[in-house]
């Protein structure tokens, strides 16, 4: 990015809660972090038998296991962001996230995109460089690897949001990547898509009632589903297919 | 110096190639790795509507080492992959630049399915625009941002021009009127000369970013075009301003694009 605009530095003002407008910001898909590459494992899914009108079950599934169990580490990240040693404390919320995770494809997308989040949000709010420090020596030289869940948990921190907003965000993220592959996969309706995203809600916002006070790595969930995890790593293999994962 | 310093890596010179689909522009990269590739450390980034077909045709013509060709996924928006959301590509280039490193020069090709794909300057230091002349003689006159605004404009496959019905010369000469003095290059890989004018073009281009010289430009995400007053506007420098009539114009090089 060496282009010659630099990016502007958000600074907070005094006395103004901006949270929610910046939990806005964040949950827009126009965000800047290649979220337009990935389907949330929808694209496997429904090249391996799910029909289209199972997305709302679909949704469903994902809100109750991976999805929770990445809203859940972003939670404790949140939370645990102020402390000292932030760096190791990311680092064991990272770590908790990864061995709830047992497919190396989820892993990767994750990594790919906390990335991204990470690359722009280190940019735009400077107090999170630490996270994309790298190492100064040894075989180290490669940037850190975080999941997508504490890079979103230490911005979500950063940038002032609760920790419903922070759950919500992680939860509205994933139903609208589903919705919108489906949309670019098997067009059909566009009121039928935002009808299933509305009615998502309920479920998101009892996802978020379940991991908001959640404050140590041993109350993450550990629900998994196996079967999106299998499409996960079949979709690696394939030589065709127009989204990342 | 600490033991295990390690040096920075090396930012490459990062050249996008875009182009309607069978124009050449896998080919044109193919062409460029075997010309350079034993003087350059190169990389290759391709984005495929569909997953790693160009990467696996590059891989396959054995120009550059495998691993060195790249495919990046763009989700069926290969427009926002290389001009509004470049975060993806930018991940890919950086990795190349640290496996490989010192990597001199990233061909970044687009998945183009039209004619008004052009990268964002903030992932291309640099691109190319490829047409070839079996599209017909008067594709380069009818313009786009690409064939208008870009570092060059590449003229594929001349040699097949006696086949399709097509006047090079013409075909050149509309597209240098079309982008106002720019590069053209009129390009067959049975041609030489045109093969090293491309090569050349290439070094030079190096050479400019090496030494700080070297701008970024946006070809924009229109041609320039003519005003009421049949006045044709073409700006070199990407100025904002506001016209006397109110009307705030923001200048690409080349590219023209305003709200009134």
């Amino acid at each position: 990015m060496e282009a010659e605009t630099s990016a502007p530095v958000a600074a907070p003002t005094a006395g103004t809660d901006s949270s929610a407008y910046v939990s806005l910001l964040l949950a827009d898909g126009r965000l800047p972090t290649g979220a337009h590459t990935q389907s949330a494992g929808l694209e496997p899914a429904l090249s391996h038998g799910l029909r289209l009108e199972q997305v709302p079950d679909y949704l469903r599934v994902r809100l109750s296991t991976v999805t929770e169990v990445e809203a859940a580490a972003a939670v404790v990240a949140r939370g645990w962001w102020r402390t000292q040693a932030l760096v190791a404390a990311m680092r064991t919320v990272d770590r908790a996230w990864r061995i709830r995770t047992a497919s190396a494809a989820l892993r990767d997308a994750s990594d790919l995109l906390g990335r991204s989040y990470l690359r722009l949000a280190a940019t735009v709010w400077p107090a999170l460089a630490p996270l994309a420090a790298r190492a100064p020596s040894g075989a180290g030289s490669t940037a850190p690897r975080w999941c997508r869940a504490v890079v979103i948990g230490a911005t979500a921190a950063e940038v002032g949001l609760d920790a419903r907003q922070t759950a919500r965000l992680i939860g509205f993220e994933d139903v609208q990547t589903v919705i919108a592959a489906a949309m670019k996969l098997q067009p059909f309706d566009p009121a039928v898509a935002v009808s299933w995203a509305a009615a998502a809600g309920q479920q998101v916002e009892a996802m978020v009632a379940r991991v908001a006070d959640l404050r140590t790595v041993e109350e993450i969930p550990a629900s998994t589903a196996p079967q999106i995890e299998h499409w996960a790593e079949l979709h690696t293999r394939t030589e065709r297919r127009l989204f990342r994962a | 110096m600490p033991e295990h310093f390690h040096p920075p890596v090396q930012r490459s010179l990062r050249l996008g190639v875009a182009g309607p689909v069978g124009t050449g522009k896998s080919s044109l990269i193919a062409l460029l790795c075997r010309e350079l590739g034993t003087e350059l450390s190169l990389g290759v980034i391709t984005n495929d509507i569909y997953t790693d077909e160009d990467a696996r045709f590059l891989r396959s013509a054995g120009v550059l080492a495998p691993e060195r060709i790249r495919a990046v996924e763009t989700g069926a928006c290969p427009h926002t992959a290389i001009r509004d959301d470049v975060s993806q590509n930018l991940l890919a280039v950086e990795d190349l630049e640290q496996d490989f490193s010192p990597v001199d020069v990233v061909l970044v090709e687009s998945g183009g399915d039209n004619l008004t794909a052009t990268f964002s300057p903030a992932l291309v230091d640099a691109q190319f625009f490829v047409l070839d002349v079996a599209g017909g003689g008067d594709v380069a006159r009818k313009g786009g941002p690409g064939i208008s605004g870009a570092d060059v404009l590449i003229v594929n496959k001349t040699d097949l021009a006696p086949y399709v019905g097509v006047d090079v010369e013409q075909m050149v000469l509309d597209a240098s009127a079309a982008r106002d003095g720019r590069t053209v290059i009129a390009l067959s890989r049975t041609d030489p000369p045109s093969i090293a004018r491309l090569r050349q073009w290439v070094l030079d281009t190096l050479a400019a970013f090496r030494a700080g010289s070297l701008r970024p430009r946006d070809p924009g995400p229109m041609a320039p075009h003519a005003h009421a007053d049949g006045v044709v506007h073409v700006h070199a420098d990407d100025s904002v301003h506001v016209h006397a009539d109110d009307s705030v114009h923001v200048h690409g090089s080349g590219g023209h694009v305003h709200q009134h």
